[in-house]
């Protein structure tokens, strides 16, 4: 571990699942020489905590970097640097049957029930599969689990024998919950869980989700576009741009004192269901930037309505700031200064 | 709910079906509204509600098995020509209006351009497709568009191909295609659901302001409450092939009055930071091919349960997922000795309609309201 990281969450608690300085940069193969940069550094250094029965909501738009997080962790791809500490073990220097023992405590619940799902096992083969392969319980014990399990995430018993297509979107994102939580794991992943539901079931998942970290003490990591969903289920967020965090804190100081631009024109731009609420958009101009010719300095600067000569050279370091709420950090030069975002847009 | 003046579009009683092998698909089934000019409509509803059959209706793009039923879909005019109705129009006078009088906008940007060729070319060809201009006219139009929707130097992107653009700039580049002819009527159907937040705020201005320049109507389809609460004059709220509720869009967030619209409202509340927990809507959208009798709302209907625990209406038990439940009598009622009945839309209060025979107003039933 390096002492220059100390840009965590919870320097007091000890935290379940601390990642470090990760990165992950996926190289590219150059035709020309004046075709920019050799890799794209998906992830560039990002480093949080998460304490044993609480969920960090990883907040980002697509290129964010937040995926390929979530997926280093599980070491479903391999990070380029970065220690990945559960219990204080370095998962990443595991092998063989360390890591399979670190892995049955960290699962994942994936963002499309239908593709997550193999068609050809019954509901009850797939939430059953870890305890096999595991061999935690065979025969009518396993069933008799796979039954308590199914109950838990609120199917019925009778649901074991259906395979995928016979249940609606909902149902199949409890068996991927069911299959999650199948073998006591504790943390889990959660990589947009509800985006691909009917909006009207999209509270019943949640809701079972957190009813679970709750009974569990489940560590929860929470990967997820979606704001509203990060202020009503996490208790901490980090806000990902460009492979990097820029904002990081409680979800209550995040949402009532974002800090940076960044942040501030994302809650800016959800839509807020209250027709009197029409005047007060800030529309965020221009693009993320070209992972393969990405700008100087910091990587929001392009777009930032405040961005001054300082910010097209030093890139902002993910920092506190006088003033600042226990652990919410900032990498933006101006995050003690709360500047206003100028209304775009005042719809008649 | 609608202002005296002419509407633009007038959809009434349209019924489109699909035959599967498995049955009839009643995919839109009975639904009428109308859009006056420079207004929005916002067509809300969950996936299966109908609400992208019925824009594809009013553009008469359903292919077999699927058919437009019944109903019809005036088109008025700006001047004082009578309005046409685009199902029974023939195919030459539909091409006339396709992309002329009325644009469209689909979910996936990235799906609807050809890859191999460049956008700026694709531009131009739907231009020289709907005006007798020369190639050199229609890609000075192109830049020109391009340009207009917020696309930066448009002369060397309009060379690139379609991977060479971002999500955000092909959806600009559609509209800018759909807007090009001057539609009096652009029908939208979830054109920022593929996109990022920031995004989607950049189109939905685009859009506004589009509509404040050339007075065009909107026809908007979302599942997005909060998108709607943003654009709309008027809204539709659709389930399982019906509207159940249409009012004005303040009337609709402030006076919800069927039990449908209201769960979904206090279901976003329920994303709120309070201690207390909203309680989600219980169940799913229902197969289109096993729709439940009455009521298609009822099976997950708080009112109805309460109503029924309440005791003093008559009930019946019916069985469901092994079991039995009770539930209100009225709610399961077939009508007009149809196969699916369900309650028809009803006015409540001047303008405000509500497809369901218990609902009086959002505050007589009572349900709480953040």
């Amino acid at each position: 571990m390096t002492g220059a990281v100390k840009s965590t969450l919870h320097d007091s608690e000890s935290a379940l699942v601390a990642v470090r300085d990760l990165k992950k940069h996926f190289p590219m193969r150059r035709r020309f020489a004046s075709e920019g940069a050799d890799h794209i550094k998906a992830v560039d250094g990002v480093s949080f905590d998460i304490p044993a029965g609480r969920t960090l909501g990883l907040v980002g738009e697509s290129g964010s970097g937040k995926t390929t997080v979530g997926r280093s962790i599980l070491r479903l791809i391999e990070p380029t640097a970065g220690e990945i500490l559960f219990d204080d073990v370095n998962v990443l220097a595991l092998r063989g049957r360390a890591l399979r023992g670190v892995r049955r405590q960290m699962q994942m619940v994936f963002q499309d029930p239908v593709a997550s799902l193999n068609p050809r096992m019954t509901a009850a083969e797939i939430v059953g599969e870890g305890l096999q392969v595991h061999r935690v319980a065979r025969g009518r014990d396993l069933r008799e689990r796979v039954a308590g399990l199914m109950r838990r995430v609120g199917l019925s018993a009778d649901d074991m024998d259906g395979y995928p297509h016979v249940f609606s979107g909902g149902q199949r994102q409890r068996i991927g919950i069911a299959r999650a939580i199948a073998l006591d794991p504790r943390f889990i992943v959660c990589d947009e869980p509800v985006s691909a539901l009917d909006v009207s079931v999209r509270l019943q998942i949640l809701n079972l989700l957190d009813d679970l970290r709750r009974e569990r003490g489940l560590a929860c990591l929470l990967i997820t576009h979606d704001l509203t969903v990060v202020r009503r289920f996490c208790d901490d967020v980090a806000v990902m741009y460009f492979g990097r965090i820029v904002e990081t804190g409680s979800a209550e100081n995040i949402f009532a004192n974002p800090r940076h631009p960044y942040t501030k024109a994302l809650l800016s731009a959800v839509p807020v269901p209250d027709p009197d609420s029409r005047t007060r958009r800030f529309v965020l101009p221009g693009e993320v930037p070209d992972p393969l010719n990405p700008p100087s300095g910091c990587p929001f600067h392009p777009r930032c309505p405040f961005a001054v000569d300082r910010c097209r050279t030093d890139i902002p370091d993910l920092i506190s700031w006088s003033g600042a709420a226990p652990r919410h950090r900032t990498a933006c030069h101006y995050a003690d200064q709360d500047l206003p975002l100028p209304v775009t847009v005042s719809a008649p | 709910m609608m202002p005296p003046d002419r509407p633009m579009l007038d959809v009434v009683d349209l019924h489109t079906r699909f035959r599967t092998g498995d049955g009839v698909v009643r995919a839109v089934d009975g639904v009428s509204f109308s859009i006056h000019r420079g207004q929005t409509l916002a067509l809300v509803g969950e996936s299966g509600c109908g609400k992208s059959a019925t824009a594809l209706s009013i553009m008469r793009l359903i292919d077999p098995p699927g058919e437009i039923a019944d109903g019809q879909i005036r088109l008025h005019s700006v001047d004082d020509n009578p309005p046409v109705d685009l199902r029974t129009l023939s195919e030459r006078r539909l091409r006339e209006i396709r992309g002329r009088r009325v644009g469209m906008v689909f979910q996936d940007p990235m799906t609807a351009l050809n890859p191999v060729l460049p956008v700026g070319g694709q531009i131009a060809e739907s231009i020289r497709a709907h005006r007798p201009v020369d190639r050199r006219r229609a890609w000075h139009d192109t830049i020109e568009l391009l340009d207009d929707v917020g696309i930066a130097a448009p002369d060397r992107r309009a060379r690139q191909y379609p991977h060479e653009w971002s999500g955000g700039m092909i959806q600009r580049a559609l509209i800018a295609m759909a807007v090009a002819g001057r539609p009096d009527l652009l029908i939208a159907d979830e054109p920022t659901t593929a996109l990022d937040v920031t995004t989607q705020a950049q189109i939905l201005e685009l859009l506004q302001r589009l509509q404040r320049e050339f007075g065009m109507a909107i026809l908007f389809i979302t599942h997005d409450l909060g998108i709607v609460a943003d654009m709309a004059d008027d809204v539709c709220v659709m389930y399982a092939g019906r509207i159940v509720e249409r009012a004005d869009v303040r009337t609709l967030f402030t006076q919800p009055a069927h039990p449908y619209t209201q769960a979904l409202l206090a279901a976003l509340a329920g994303f709120d930071r309070s201690p207390t927990r909203a309680e989600p809507i219980p169940g799913g959208v229902p197969h289109p091919l096993h729709l439940p009798d009455g009521c298609r709302f009822h099976p997950r209907c708080v009112l109805s349960r309460r109503l029924a625990a309440d005791g003093r209406r008559e009930t019946a038990v019916v069985p469901r997922d092994r079991e039995s439940v009770i539930v209100l009598r009225n709610c399961i009622r077939p009508v007009d000795g149809r196969d699916i009945g369900g309650p028809s839309l009803r006015p409540v209060a001047a303008g405000h309609d509500v497809a369901c025979w218990e609902a009086n107003d959002g505050a007589a039933i009572g349900i709480a309201r953040p």
